[in-house]
């Protein structure tokens, strides 16, 4: 069966309205300034995922790393560390596939692939601290402790298969620890907790859309929770989340 | 309240609209309308099976001390209480 999925979507947000068309693009009315950060993130993230939505394409709230085809994503609510722990990785040899947003397409044998972003990471100074970048202020975003690098050179060329998920739980446990996910629990990662805007598929055939690009996700890449305490370092989470990598999936 | 809902002949069945699937060793439902899952396993992923073609409490009851053994006394609590959590959920019609 075929769903009828809308080819335009507005949505409110603030004095403006994001406008997505399947046809026109992406665009805000009336429009903020260029430079203006509310912006940029609305266009990029909210306005992107509407976008690849009405295409019939799934965007995943997703901060993903590949190594020789082979990708692991990170997935969490905002600002739990995504882009952080994708970083640390990066910094060990692996390769940006996305920050915070994903399409995900399916090749011919049923395998998801994450096609990669421009190549944009925004990240805490916190973060950028650890792991040692170079971070000059003019790479700050205004009025965030974030900062945005362009770095081309990191990124991956083309799309990648999406072998395994982390779920970057807030940080409550004592210790580093990663758990499996399976079943129905693995199947609500996809459906609510790694999509993103899930919460603006409110129409039924939007949803049956929706529940099979879920399901499949969950039948095909397995998901793992990722314990930790406050204080972890990034080193002590890459380390963790590479020797399960390797051992689970023979990635490294 | 358990059991209130249900009498013996009452049909048991799929509600409209409903999705379903499998992921490791669950059956997973979805109803579009609510945006609401379930992962069955056990006693309901057994109803959930049976309830593809209509069926009653009864029939339901029978079967299980066919297929798997137990006295009705013990499996009817079970399945009067999945029954009710299915439909309360709307996944069963009625």
């Amino acid at each position: 069966m075929s769903d009828r999925l809308t080819r335009r979507k507005v949505v409110a947000v603030g004095h403006s309205r994001l406008i997505a068309d399947a046809d026109e693009g992406v665009r805000l009315e009336p429009a903020l300034p260029q430079d203006d950060a509310e912006a940029e993130g609305l266009l990029w993230g909210t306005g992107q995922a509407l976008l690849l939505q009405i295409q019939g394409i799934l965007p995943l709230h997703i901060a993903a790393v590949a190594r020789k085809g082979r990708a692991i994503g990170f997935v969490g609510p905002p600002g739990v560390g995504k882009t952080s722990l994708a970083a640390a990785l990066a910094s060990r040899g692996w390769s940006f596939v996305c920050d915070d947003i994903a399409a995900v397409h399916w090749n011919g044998s049923g395998t998801p692939l994450l096609v990669p972003n421009p190549p944009l990471v925004r990240i805490w100074g916190g973060s950028v601290r650890q792991l040692g970048w170079d971070a000059p202020d003019e790479l700050r975003i205004l009025g965030s402790d974030k900062y945005r690098f362009e770095l081309p050179d990191r990124f991956v060329a083309g799309p990648v298969s999406l072998t395994a998920v982390y779920v970057i739980a807030p940080p409550m446990a004592p210790y580093v620890q990663l758990s499996p996910v399976y079943g129905h629990a693995r199947f609500e990662v996809f459906l609510r907790g790694a999509v993103y805007n899930a919460d603006l598929l409110t129409e039924d055939d939007e949803r049956r859309w929706l529940f099979r690009e879920a399901l499949c996700l969950s039948q095909q890449v397995p998901v793992t929770m990722v314990h930790r305490p406050e204080k972890a370092h990034l080193n002590e989470l890459s380390n963790a989340v590479l020797r399960h990598a390797w051992k689970e999936h023979r990635l490294r | 309240m358990t059991g209130l809902v249900w009498w013996g002949r009452s049909p048991v069945r799929h509600a409209a609209g409903v999705l379903q699937g499998v992921v490791d060793d669950d059956v997973i439902v979805y109803l579009p309308p609510t945006h609401d899952s379930m992962g069955l396993s056990g006693t309901a992923a057994w109803i959930w099976e049976m309830a593809a073609q209509q069926t009653t409490l009864e029939d339901l009851v029978r079967s299980a001390v066919a297929e798997f053994g137990v006295p009705a006394e013990v499996c009817r609590p079970d399945i009067l209480s999945a029954l009710d959590l299915l439909r309360s959920r709307g996944f069963l019609a009625g």
